[in-house]
């Protein structure tokens, strides 16, 4: 199965390499979407089809704790699977982003080895191993 | 807080992001070599800074010459320098300090919670001229095959 995902990040450079390194990891990926904020985020899940969020915390507008809690509210996005993508390490922060209602987190830096192996026990599918790809093999696009 | 625990934090935090996200070799040279720093470099060095409050508050300096961080940024967007944007080049460098400092406390503490600002770019011509005390900062030099960097920590007293 793919899934559709929305990357939600301030920095533009940050999602695009999200993108490039979920790519890499072999995570069955449909479409993706792009979002700066909470606020660009939750219009696009207004809108679209979306299987899997990946949030950073630390963003002007709305951050990812907000935006949790703003999709925790809405009907038909609280059980989407919302996965924090930080450089907040500390337990308490991390046990907050999960008492709010996040699925799992991902620290920042990361590889494409634990981001697939996150993704897939999230979503649900086997893990296998297979499909990383070499690091740079894919161009990133804007 | 020890200064010697701060400065172990901030070298492994910064081997581990720049060695796994940007795939670049570095050497830490002992303190002592960091004042001759920039005296071989050509060209612009681009700085960040990043405010952070918890158990003690303060502020991080990232300083990298343009050049190598136009490679940087090359590297981690898969892009050819000729393609990547003065935009792309700034936004790499204050991830890079953003990665550097919430992975440095983590290091150091993770039982803590430090709260972040949103970095931002700053002159290297006002890093120079600010004298801080060094009793409350903290300097790690980094040499890579290119072009030297560095990280600063100064704590609010």
């Amino acid at each position: 199965m793919a899934f559709n995902v929305l990357i939600v990040d301030d920095s533009f450079s940050m999602r695009a390499v999200i993108k490039r390194t979920i790519k890499a990891s072999g995570f069955n990926i449909g479409k993706f979407f792009e979002a700066q904020n909470g606020i660009e985020a939750l219009n696009i899940l207004n809108e679209e089809w979306l299987d899997l969020v990946l949030t950073d915390y630390n963003m002007p507008e709305m951050d990812g704790l907000a935006l949790i809690t703003e999709m925790k509210k809405t009907e038909n996005m609280q059980d989407i699977p919302v996965v924090m993508i930080t450089t907040e390490g500390s337990k308490q922060r991390v046990a907050e982003f999960i008492a709010k209602g996040a699925a799992d987190y991902i620290k920042k830096p990361f590889t494409p080895e634990e981001i697939r192996q996150k993704l897939n026990r999230i979503m649900g599918e086997t893990d296998d191993g297979e499909g990383i790809l070499d690091d740079g093999d894919e161009e990133l696009d804007f | 807080m020890e200064k010697e625990s701060l400065m172990t934090a901030m070298k492994n935090s910064i081997s581990e992001v720049l060695e796994m996200m940007f795939f670049l070799p570095i050497d830490l040279p002992d303190i002592a070599l960091s004042e001759g720093l920039w005296g071989s470099v050509t060209g612009d060095i681009l700085s960040a800074r990043l405010g952070f409050s918890g158990p003690f508050s303060g502020y991080f300096i990232f300083c990298v010459p343009e050049k190598l961080a136009a490679s940087l940024t090359a590297g981690f967007l898969g892009r050819g320098e000729d393609s990547i944007t003065e935009n792309h080049v700034t936004e790499t460098v204050t991830e890079i300090l953003n990665m550097i400092a919430g992975n440095t406390f983590s290091i150091l503490d993770n039982q803590s919670v430090f709260d972040l600002d949103i970095p931002e770019m700053v002159s290297f011509d006002d890093i120079r001229n600010r004298q801080n005390s060094s009793d409350n900062t903290i300097v790690i030099p980094v040499n890579t095959l290119e072009n030297p960097l560095e990280l600063q920590m100064i704590i609010n007293t």
